[in-house]
């Protein structure tokens, strides 16, 4: 197995990556040359202190948002070179969110907020497939439900089975249980954890709670826009485990 | 204690802009309301002062006799101008050849409204109102100022002598214009002026004789009602204080009507105003849910919360009235120099003033939209549960919905009360809008609950649009009752107007009678119809006069016999008075033109019994009935004649008008004379000459100055209603825009989440574009449906107009609506499909 692993393509490859703003008093860089490779299934957690660039950089990995300098690779596509419109077409095919606020739309029930980025991108089957995923957190019985009738636990369940519709090859979360109470957080981890296994996805985690970050491969520790990665005794764990 | 932290959140408020749309939303309502009542205020005073020329005064009092001189002075202290004429029928004679004529005894600067212009020196052959100086004041003593037609049927010419009574004039100038000219058809003499010092020389005034003392008066409206409450407990009920509006002739009408109409549109316009207002006051404090339960949690009191929201709403609404005030300063003063500009001939030389009402009304209206609309919301802010600050999405209890409709129903009839002062027309507004809002908010609930459907995919972009109204259900019904109020607004008053112009050019086409003919002879008939065959006029039909009186109703003896009337005005006074004196009666085989039958059936040609159709309004007067018999005395004879139908008479067109029409049966053998009417270009004047000098005891009324008039008030009613509109369709783009902005949060947050999601931009501008259609498609057509309704309503119960339905109006309104909405829709909401979707990260994570 952890041959496989090592098999295993780059999927996210960052290189030189900068990020400026323009503020008030001049420009503010935000990212400093940040360099990073992320292999196919791997799950890495990136945490930091609150400020210190955490969701910059997920925003930029998952074509959210374009940089001011450097490379970024998803699957095989050079994000960097891509307009608003490609991002956004790629989002649909490859990427997955889950949000700290779930984002789930009021419009919508629990079923079709699931269904949303499979139509979005015209999958056929998007129906059933997601009553399976609703099923598989629990919620197929609140299936008609507008969001504002489910809890926040509920929610986050919902938006956790909308990510895995579409069968990502990447999964951003930023701070997935940041606004549930424990109880409901472990759920969700545990939840997150389970589906990224099944579905073989790749998971890009950003989160200042260390329990979490542990679950992952690896841990990048970002501080004042620069990545320092420890190479911990959880990853060999994982790894072992798996094996 | 409370002041500091709430100068501070204020000044925060101000900056991140969140009162900005609140400000503007009550200096919007305040700048129409000041600049329509102001404007409208003006224009009406401008038309009444014009008008007035048709009175020579502001007002008159008019009375049988003398009126103490101290009552008449006494309004030197209300500033007041002042002149007076006698006024009585007397016979005139010059040589061999007598008159009866109409004289008026002037002292004092009469004409004090209009112009009296005498000419010294006719020109025969040159249109006589192009000639002569105006003239204020009483001819010299000894002096007589004839009509033209004195001239020609005495044979006499400028300086010859004119027997008045018992004493002798020199005719020193004609009359070529008289402001308060008579225009009743059945006033055959012709007026001549004396000086009042010659009358008692004149040996007229005897006891028993019949005098009219007329009191003229002008000043400012303020002053003469002011001297006019003084006077009135000394007045007797046979004394009548007159002024213009009250006068029942077309021009009265049309002025009354052309106000109402204004007063119409502007209610609607605030109405408007006022919803923008709640709508942002709702949003203003939904934005302040966050800051209160922060406070709260920091241990605010809730009386210091109070003190600092009130502070804040009272410091904005002080700056929206400001700002709306001169902004409506200045667009009433544009809308009223447009005027000035367009139409000067139609406006006084001295421009009225603005007062003080429009002022009054604003400010109030300013502060009645932010203390009521604020008030529910507000009250609702104040309740904000302590939690939120953790809990965002926790909101405080909503009120019930019978509350805020009761507190925005009273809001707004308070308004329409303060503005128009009128409760009939305020309830019924109130009503027409009360029930639209209902029946909208209703049907585009249902509507938009139907149209979603079981199967929904977010590829469609229908379905998106679908799915949003769907979920802002209360917050759409109510965006697209107050689209459709607007779009309705804008029908109705598009419709009311052309109706209103439309109806009002009928009644003057071009070529309407100018000219009156009376007295004339059964033997000049065929003559006269030559005459005008060979100069090519048209005349309406003759209509015999025999003068008549009628003495009983069934058995009934009429009291209340008044034998002073005075034929000038005959019809006003007859109306009031009961039949009490002698009437014009005709008889007709037909039913004249504009005549409906409005009970019973109109008598055919060979019916042998004497029969009579009676006015609609003196019938139900008198309480005559079909079936009842009027005996009526002509000379010495007696006609007993069955009502057997009862019409409805225009007074107001330019035709001969009856009370009591009889069938060939009734007075077919009668004597009489005849009356018509006809056009006449003003260059045709040699026929009237020879109409005159052939039959000289032919009496001619001239209406062409009335006709004239009329045509300027629609006018400056049309220019007036475009200003209305432009105001109105302002203040719909604005509700419009507050009732987007006030979605536009959660529009921001849903797009971007769409975005993120993989959705494209193509689908969402679709989807944004195809909500706003839906949204106008079912504001037109609701608007259609109650504009319908609403026309019915106003034509039938406010303005008096028929009504018929408007079939091309409801696809009109379907497609306009949409168009409309969707291009101001999308417009706002432009920058929403440009948003990077990054922007999710950090303002929501
Ligand atoms: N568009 C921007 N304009 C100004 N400052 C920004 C912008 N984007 C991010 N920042 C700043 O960059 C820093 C990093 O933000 P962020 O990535 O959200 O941090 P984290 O997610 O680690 O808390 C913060 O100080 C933030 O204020
Ligand atoms: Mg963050």
């Amino acid at each position: 197995m952890s041959e496989q692993v090592a098999e295993q393509k780059d999927i996210i490859i960052v290189k030189n990556l900068i990020k400026r703003v323009e503020v008030n008093n001049g420009q503010l860089e935000i990212l400093k040359s940040i360099s990073l490779n992320v292999k196919q299934g791997q799950s890495i957690a990136i945490v930091g202190a609150s400020g210190s660039g955490k969701s910059t950089l997920l925003g930029l990995l998952a074509g959210l948002d374009s940089s001011t300098f450097g490379e970024i690779w998803l699957d095989n596509a050079p994000l960097h070179e891509l307009d608003e419109e490609q991002r956004t077409h790629l989002r649909a095919e490859k990427v997955g969110f889950i949000f700290q606020s779930f984002l789930l739309l009021p419009a919508l029930t629990a079923l079709e907020n699931v269904m949303l980025p499979a139509q979005l991108a015209g999958h056929k089957d998007a129906e059933q497939q997601a009553l399976a995923l609703l099923k598989k957190v629990g919620l197929d019985h609140r299936d008609d439900h507008y969001p504002n009738q489910l809890s926040g636990g509920e929610q986050q369940r919902v938006a956790i089975a909308r990510a895995f519709i579409c069968q990502p090859k990447i999964l951003f979360a930023d701070e997935p249980t940041g606004n549930l109470d424990g109880d409901n957080g472990h759920r969700i981890e545990r939840l997150l954890f389970e589906l990224n296994e099944q579905h073989h996805t790749t998971l890009v985690l950003v989160t200042h709670d260390p329990k979490l970050a542990a679950n992952c491969q690896r841990i990048i520790t970002m501080s004042d826009g620069t990545i320092s990665e420890q190479q911990t005794t959880n990853s060999q764990e994982e790894l072992t485990h798996v094996v | 204690m409370w002041f500091k932290p709430a100068k501070s959140l204020l000044k925060q408020q101000l900056k991140r802009g969140e009162l900005t749309i609140f400000l503007l939303a009550i200096a919007l309502a305040v700048t129409s309301v000041f600049s329509l009542s102001g404007f409208g205020e003006r224009l009406n005073q401008a038309l009444v002062v014009k008008s007035s020329n048709f009175l020579a005064a502001d007002r008159v009092l008019s009375s049988a006799h003398p009126i103490d001189d101290k009552l008449i002075n006494s309004s030197e202290q209300f500033s007041l101008n002042k002149a007076n004429y006698l006024s009585f029928n007397s016979m005139v004679f010059a040589g061999d050849e007598m008159l009866l004529a109409y004289t008026k005894a002037v002292s004092g600067p009469y004409p004090l409204r209009g112009d009296l212009k005498i000419s010294r020196t006719p020109l025969i052959n040159a249109p006589l109102d192009t000639q002569g100086e105006v003239i204020v004041g009483p001819p010299q003593q000894g002096n007589v100022w004839v009509a033209p037609e004195v001239l020609i049927r005495l044979q006499l010419s400028i300086g010859d002598k004119l027997d008045v009574g018992d004493a002798t004039f020199t005719v020193s100038g004609i009359t070529t214009e008289v402001p308060d000219a008579s225009f009743s058809i059945f006033n055959s003499s012709p007026t001549i002026f004396i000086n009042q010092q010659d009358v008692p020389a004149t040996n007229i005034i005897q006891p028993g004789s019949r005098l009219y003392y007329n009191y003229l008066f002008s000043g400012e409206e303020s002053d003469l009602a002011a001297y006019y409450q003084s006077i009135k407990p000394s007045l007797k009920t046979n004394q009548n204080w007159e002024d213009i509006k009250g006068e029942k002739s077309p021009l009265a009408n049309s002025l009354a009507r052309a106000n109402q109409f204004l007063l119409l549109a502007s209610l609607l316009g605030i109405i408007l105003a006022a919803t923008a207002i709640s709508v942002t006051a709702a949003r203003f404090s939904q934005n302040q849910l966050d800051a209160v339960a922060l406070l709260k949690t920091l241990g605010t009191s809730d009386s210091v919360i109070r003190k600092i929201f009130t502070f804040q709403l009272a410091t904005i609404a002080t700056l929206g009235v400001i700002l709306g005030l001169i902004a409506g300063y200045i667009l009433q003063e544009l809308a009223f120099a447009a005027v000035a500009y367009y139409m000067p001939q139609s406006l006084p030389e001295q421009l009225p003033a603005l007062s003080f009402k429009p002022l009054l009304i604003s400010v109030s209206t300013g502060v009645i939209c932010a203390a009521m609309f604020s008030l529910t919301p507000m009250l609702r802010l104040f309740k904000v549960p302590v939690m939120r600050v953790i809990k965002r999405d926790m909101q405080p209890t909503q009120f019930k919905l019978w509350l805020n409709g009761l507190v925005f129903g009273g809001a707004i009839f308070s308004l329409l009360l303060i503005y128009s002062q009128d409760l009939t027309l305020s309830l019924i507004t109130l009503c027409v809008a009360g029930l639209v809002a209902a029946i909208l908010s209703f049907i585009a609930m249902g509507l938009i609950r139907l149209s979603r459907g079981k199967k929904f995919s977010a590829a469609s972009p229908w379905q998106l649009a679908i799915a949003s109204l769907y979920q802002r259900a209360p917050q759409a019904s109510m965006q697209i009752a107050s689209i459709a109020t607007a779009i309705m607004l804008m029908l109705i008053i598009l419709l009311l107007r052309n109706e209103l112009v439309d109806e009002w050019q009928d009644q003057i086409p071009q070529g309407t009678a100018n000219h009156f003919l009376g007295n004339v002879m059964p033997d000049q008939v065929e003559p006269i119809n030559e005459l005008m065959a060979k100069y090519d006029v048209e005349t309406s039909d003759l209509y015999p006069i025999i003068r008549g009186r009628v003495v009983a109703i069934n058995e009934d003896t009429i009291g209340g016999y008044d034998s002073e009337g005075n034929v000038d005005n005959e019809r006003k006074r007859s109306g009031r008075r009961g039949f009490g004196r002698e009437l014009s009666l005709t008889w007709r085989d037909t039913l004249p033109k504009q005549n409906p039958i409005q009970q019973g059936e109109w008598w055919s040609i060979d019916q042998l019994e004497p029969e009579v159709s009676i006015e609609e309004e003196v019938a139900a007067r008198l309480d005559i009935k079909l079936g009842d018999v009027l005996v009526t005395n002509i000379g010495e004879e007696q006609i007993t004649a069955t009502v057997t139908s009862i019409r409805k008479v225009d007074w107001r067109s330019m035709r001969p008008n009856f009370f009591l029409i009889f069938n060939r049966a009734a007075l077919g053998d009668m004597p009489s004379t005849y009356i018509s009417s006809f056009h006449l270009p003003t260059e045709q004047h040699p026929l009237l000459n020879e109409l005159l000098t052939e039959y000289p005891t032919l009496s001619l009324i001239k209406v062409d100055r009335l006709i004239k008039k009329l045509r300027e008030i629609i006018e400056q009613v049309s220019l007036a209603l475009s200003y209305i509109m432009l105001l109105v369709v302002c203040a719909s783009i604005l509700v419009l825009l507050v009732q987007i902005q006030a979605s536009y949060q959660q529009r921001h947050q849903d797009l971007v989440i769409l975005r993120t999601l993989g959705a494209g931009k193509q689908l969402l501008k679709q989807a944004i574009a195809i909500e706003f259609l839906i949204c106008g498609a079912l504001a037109g057509f609701t608007a259609a449906l109650t504009t319908e309704v609403a026309l019915f309503l106003i034509q039938t119960f406010v303005i008096e107009m028929p009504w018929q339905p408007h079939p091309s109006l409801w696809l009109l309104a379907t497609v306009i609506g949409s168009l409309f909405v969707a291009a101001i829709g999308t417009r706002a909401c432009k920058d929403l499909t440009h948003l990077p979707p990054n922007e999710l990260i950090r303002n929501l994570s």
